[in-house]
């Protein structure tokens, strides 16, 4: 096996004895451990009792829960206006309904909410008495979306296929918070992850130059191949644990704290106007999936990166701040479409929540495919290509003129 | 002091030399032109409109012109809500319809004054009636309010208080030109970015010195290590000066050009209604790049000498870019009022308007400083004691055991 698995440990000892490995490692995992369990800390008074923020929520829990298993249709929210109409506490349950979903499908309209009944709110929102509100009230807001993000006619057709062929199920109710809370902190731990990776990895490929033993390596039995080999699995090997440990630290705390309700419901109840069929469950799955393939994108990037500036493991630094940052700070308008698309396809943004709600599509023989079908194979493909520059970059190098 | 300055400029050459500071330098200032030109770019279409957004901000423009100096009282209040009082709003989409664009647009400059006075959203400015004296004691009522949620103290509320007897009511109103816009809300990007070109480019200015072995060489050279490190610090300290005020100058120079100075003397109130201290727009912009350059500043310190403390550039980038994503993703709560203002201090979060423009004040005996008086002067001390104990550092280090 040419010693390769005694080099991939011999790196990997390499990467964990350096010191600021273990700070990097350690910050990012307290912090999204800080990030679930800060409510167990954080306190104000209400009505002169110390009450955590955590308490609270139990409670709020406690309530909504009285709305578990119910259809969220006309009938349910007949009954949140009466009881909003009646006091404040029999308003309690539907808090999160009313604040959340009712709002997000009014849009602009937020006067329809104001009428105070559901009649009131179809009539402001121009929506017939036969319709359900809420199912309505979504198809328009698809629509305005279908006509504001620059579609083509052939994207505008296949989801006006999809509106029409969609399953008109009544959504289920159910607590969901903590589920929503472990996949929207996904996208801190992405970000968080992509930086602790530059501070660890950058040096890999960057020292053998820095400290001379390139031209050691040309002598060694197995030379360079082998190594190139051994690096970037030791590389693989330390971003799969380090996210795994990262990802862990930040899906156990939410779900210790709030609870796995709502697994099996349907994730339009927080993104009512993405026509992603999906359980928050499985949304779940796949966003931490796709953090990982991400991991190890950002890791062949670094790594390619601290092959090719060899001399300034600041400049693969800079680079991986720039490809972070960057998403989290520009807003691309839609109307730049083949930049903007390009942008929002990056994991930073594919990660984060309002990815389920851009229905620009990519063209596939024939057909469309969207960017939660796109996102595993190209960030499977590309880090496959930066693993082959950079290992095509260190196996021409010439050692010279030193 | 021939020698101080040919290491001085000797020590610039070797910055301007690498490769990642052109590009950064470039990336800085092509951002700075981006951030100011981009509301010019592209159009936008809403219901009866097809413009370009040149040209939309060119009618705004003369819009707001025609309504210049009018005083804000009874009489303009009525002519504004007859305007907009034939505009149909059924679909909560008004601004498309032709009725919008002929009546209501050239009164939309007084109206968003309206809304930001009040702090009412639209619908509920729409939905009211034309009162001068409501309006004012809605002003005075958020002022209240936004003082109250700062947790401001006694003093400070009589400080405001008494500001706020100074401005003569009716208020007038002012054509600003969207220049003034663009500059505040783009100082706290160019601020950031700043700061991450700073943090990569003097990284290494230290290090460097280790890493390359020509510390010992110094030890044997005329002047020794003592003069070369002021030279360094003086080099980083002129270096983030430059690419600060290049990038300012920059920014604020487009501005001029596309977009006029109009609006140069109008009260800054007008824009941040909650801070009324007696500053110009013109004044406001002056002051915000400014507090930008003292971060930019203090951030090239800061760099250096935890550079020269860690010797390495990768954690001092480590270290730095973590306390910048800390202070974007954490905030402190105001009622923690002295961490949470020091914590504001932060350079990367400093360079914001409603940071810099910020009702909490810094008490002194005889009065109260603004934090853009402060702050800048805590900068100085820190700056000072920073540099002090690089020098310290940097002197008692051993080239030993190599």
């Amino acid at each position: 096996m040419k010693n390769f698995w005694t080099l991939v440990r011999f790196e990997l000892k390499k990467i964990l004895s350096r010191k600021i490995t273990w700070i990097a490692f350690g910050i990012v995992f307290t912090v999204m451990l800080a990030f679930g369990f800060y409510r167990t800390f954080v306190s104000h008074e209400v009505n002169g009792v110390r009450v955590t923020a955590h308490e609270e929520e139990m409670q709020a829990k406690a309530e909504e829960k009285k709305l578990a298993g119910r259809l969220v249709n006309d009938e349910l929210l007949e009954d949140m206006f009466a009881a909003m109409a009646t006091d404040e506490e029999a308003s309690q349950p539907y808090r999160t309904l009313y604040n959340e979903l009712l709002r997000d499908l009014c849009g602009s309209n937020t006067l329809a909410l104001s009428r105070g009944s559901v009649e009131g709110a179809k009539e402001a929102l121009g929506i017939s008495p036969e319709e359900e509100l809420i199912y309505a009230a979504r198809r328009k807001q698809i629509e305005e979306s279908l006509a504001n993000q620059y579609l083509t006619e052939g994207e505008k057709e296949y989801w006006h296929n999809v509106l029409e062929t969609e399953e008109s199920v009544p959504w289920e109710y159910d607590y969901y918070q903590g589920v929503h809370f472990v996949w929207v902190a996904a996208y801190t731990a992405i970000v968080l992850i992509a930086l602790m990776l530059a501070v660890c990895l950058s040096n890999l490929f960057a020292e053998e130059h820095q400290k001379k033993t390139d031209q050691l390596v040309l002598c060694a039995r197995n030379g360079r191949k082998v190594l190139c080999r051994a690096k970037m699995t030791a590389g693989v090997l330390f971003t799969l644990g380090s996210t795994g440990l990262v990802l862990l630290a930040t899906a156990v705390p939410c779900f210790i704290t709030f609870g796995a309700d709502g697994w099996h419901m349907s994730i339009q109840l927080i993104v009512p106007t993405s026509m992603v069929q999906m359980t928050f469950g499985e949304m779940i799955l796949y966003t931490y999936a796709v953090a990982i393939l991400a991991s190890i994108l950002y890791c062949s990037i670094i790594l390619c990166c601290s092959e090719l500036f060899r001399n300034s493991t600041v400049a693969v630094m800079a680079v991986i701040v720039v490809l972070v940052l960057v998403p989290m700070m520009v807003m691309v308008p839609y109307e730049y479409r083949v930049l903007s698309q390009l942008l929002d396809l990056n994991p930073i943004n594919v990660i984060a929540i309002w990815s389920t709600m851009d229905f620009r599509l990519l063209p596939f023989f024939g057909g469309y495919l969207n960017v939660y079908q796109v996102a595993p194979v190209l960030y499977t493909v590309l880090a496959a290509a930066f693993f082959w520059i950079g290992s095509r970059a260190y196996l021409k190098f010439q050692v010279s003129g030193r | 002091m021939a020698d101080f300055l040919t290491l001085y400029f000797f020590e610039l050459k070797k910055l301007w030399k690498r490769k990642l500071v052109k590009i950064a330098c470039a990336c800085l200032f092509a951002v700075a032109v981006f951030t100011i030109i981009s509301p010019l770019l592209g159009s936008y279409s809403l219901g009866a409109v097809t413009e370009s957004n040149a040209e939309g901000v060119r009618k705004d423009a003369a819009y707001r012109e025609a309504l210049d100096g009018r005083l804000l009282n009874q009489d303009l209040l009525e002519e504004v809500y007859e305007a907009y009082g034939k505009v149909p709003y059924e679909n909560g989409k008004y601004a498309g319809t032709e009725e919008y664009q002929q009546y209501a647009r050239p009164y939309s400059a007084v109206f968003h004054q309206i809304r930001n006075l009040s702090g009412w959203n639209t619908e509920k400015v729409i939905a009211g009636t034309p009162k001068e004296e409501e309006l004012y004691q809605r002003w005075n009522d958020v002022m209240k309010k936004s003082w109250q949620s700062n947790y401001l103290s006694e003093g400070e509320f009589s400080f405001w208080q008494s500001k706020k007897q100074e401005i003569e009511i009716p208020i007038r109103f002012e054509a600003i030109s969207d220049g003034f816009y663009e500059l505040l809300l783009g100082v706290g990007e160019l601020g950031m970015i700043n700061i991450f070109v700073v943090m990569l480019c003097l990284a290494g200015m230290f290090p460097e010195e280790h890493s390359q072995r020509t510390d010992q060489m110094l030890l044997c050279s005329k002047h020794g290590k003592r003069m070369l490190y002021s030279v360094k610090v003086a080099a980083g300290i002129s270096f983030a000066a430059g690419i600060s005020i290049g990038s300012s100058v920059l920014a604020i120079g487009i501005a001029y050009l596309l977009y006029g100075t109009q609006g140069f003397d109008a009260p800054f109130y007008l824009y941040i209604t909650d801070y009324i201290y007696p500053i110009t727009m013109g004044e406001a912009v002056l002051i915000a790049y400014a507090m930008a350059l003292a971060a930019c500043v203090i951030t090239a310190v800061i760099t250096m000498v935890l550079s020269e403390l860690v010797h390495s550039s990768l954690a001092t980038v480590s270290i730095t870019t973590a306390v910048v994503v800390a202070g974007m993703f954490f905030n402190i709560p105001g009622k923690y009022r002295v961490t949470a203002q020091l914590w504001d201090c932060l350079p990367s979060r400093f360079a914001m308007v409603r940071m810099i423009f910020n009702t909490r004040m810094i008490p002194m005996p005889g009065g109260y400083l603004q934090a853009w008086q402060a702050v800048p002067m805590l900068y100085l001390l820190f700056g000072s004691v920073f540099v002090w104990i690089g020098r310290l550092a940097y002197d008692r280090y051993q080239v030993s055991g190599r």
